[in-house]
């Protein structure tokens, strides 16, 4: 090989290794801040199903609440909902409603994404009046397929 | 043999063309690529910093009491922007002469905060923290939680508090 060819080579090699070297880079970047926008709906959208239930179709309602979780928290969860939440809603008549004032992203990357929530919780016991609550929440999201789903949940 | 010798230096300076094309055609993408990295680069320190000063304004915010020195509020006003500073200025001097007449002593700390949104130099971001309040009469200090939006522009490379509100 001559020295130019060997020359024009470099050349070439060097630019398509800059080139994917900056598309890679540019395209781990955007696809972040895409992440972190898609969990932050999805948080918007899931964690109310997770935390409402209507007592008249409380069994549907539980069911729907934890399809909106995944991984070990979901086993957790659905723990804690067969044995605390059903029972004592049963009793009670408790229907309760979760809805969104604000989120926001705290952390995230492309498979895990973290939200802080402002919750406010409408909760209505059978007789009795019904009382409003407001929380703060960290919910952590992880991609399940094309969706984000609920990986845990901890209360500030 | 001759033509062989005549079209030589003509594919030589074909081919140098063609890889000069090819090589300036790569540094394109790949500026066009880097600049693009550059911008998420941007936005994400830029939304770090917005964050980072909404947490701080609000935690000399909460933190004010009786006790609290001129250099702590000139510091939150200095955070603050032109209309927003003039709003607190004027809450800031009536809330300590309150606190410090009923010695009311309060601290607060931010616990978690979130960006909302990010946008040509204007940022929304929530914040969560918790503080204690304590006055003369209580004997022991009040736990209070804060859930707060926080609303802020940028000026010269900071990032201003222009509003402030309880989320109820």
């Amino acid at each position: 090989m001559t020295r130019s060819r060997m020359l024009a080579l470099g050349v070439l090699l060097g630019g398509v290794v800059l080139a994917v070297f900056a598309g890679v880079q540019a395209h781990l970047a955007a696809s972040t801040a895409e992440a972190r926008a898609e969990a932050l709906d999805a948080a918007k959208t899931r964690v109310p199903i997770l935390l409402s239930y209507d007592n008249e179709t409380l069994g549907e309602d539980l069911d729907r609440a934890l399809d909106q979780a995944t991984g070990s928290f979901a086993d957790d969860y659905e723990q804690i909902l067969t044995e605390v939440v059903e029972p004592t809603a049963k009793r009670r008549g408790i229907s309760t409603e979760a809805s969104v004032s604000a989120a926001g992203v705290v952390s995230g990357d492309r498979e895990q994404v973290v939200i802080l929530l402002f919750l406010t919780q409408t909760t209505t016991a059978k007789g009795d009046r019904s009382s409003v609550s407001g929380s703060r929440v960290e919910v952590t999201l992880r991609r399940a397929g094309d969706d984000w789903k609920i990986a845990g949940l901890q209360p500030l | 043999m001759r033509t062989q010798v005549a079209a030589r230096p003509t594919r030589v300076s074909w081919r140098a063309g063609a890889v000069a094309l090819v090589a300036v055609a790569l540094l394109a993408v790949s500026g066009e690529r880097a600049l693009a990295w550059q911008d998420e680069r941007d936005r994400a320190a830029g939304g770090k910093a917005a964050v980072a000063a909404a947490a701080a304004e609000v935690e000399g915010l909460i933190g004010i009491n009786g006790s609290t020195s001129e250099k702590d509020v000139a510091k939150l006003l200095d955070g603050a922007t032109a209309g927003f500073r003039s709003e607190l200025e004027a809450q800031a001097d009536r809330l300590r002469t309150t606190l410090s007449k009923h010695q009311v002593v309060a601290t607060g700390k931010v616990v978690s905060t979130g960006l909302v949104e990010f946008e040509d130099g204007r940022a929304t971001v929530i914040v969560a923290a918790v503080g204690t309040v304590k006055n003369k009469q209580a004997s022991e200090a009040e736990p209070r939680n804060y859930r707060l939006r926080v609303d802020l522009q940028e000026s010269d490379d900071r990032w201003l508090v222009s509003g402030l509100e309880f989320v109820a």
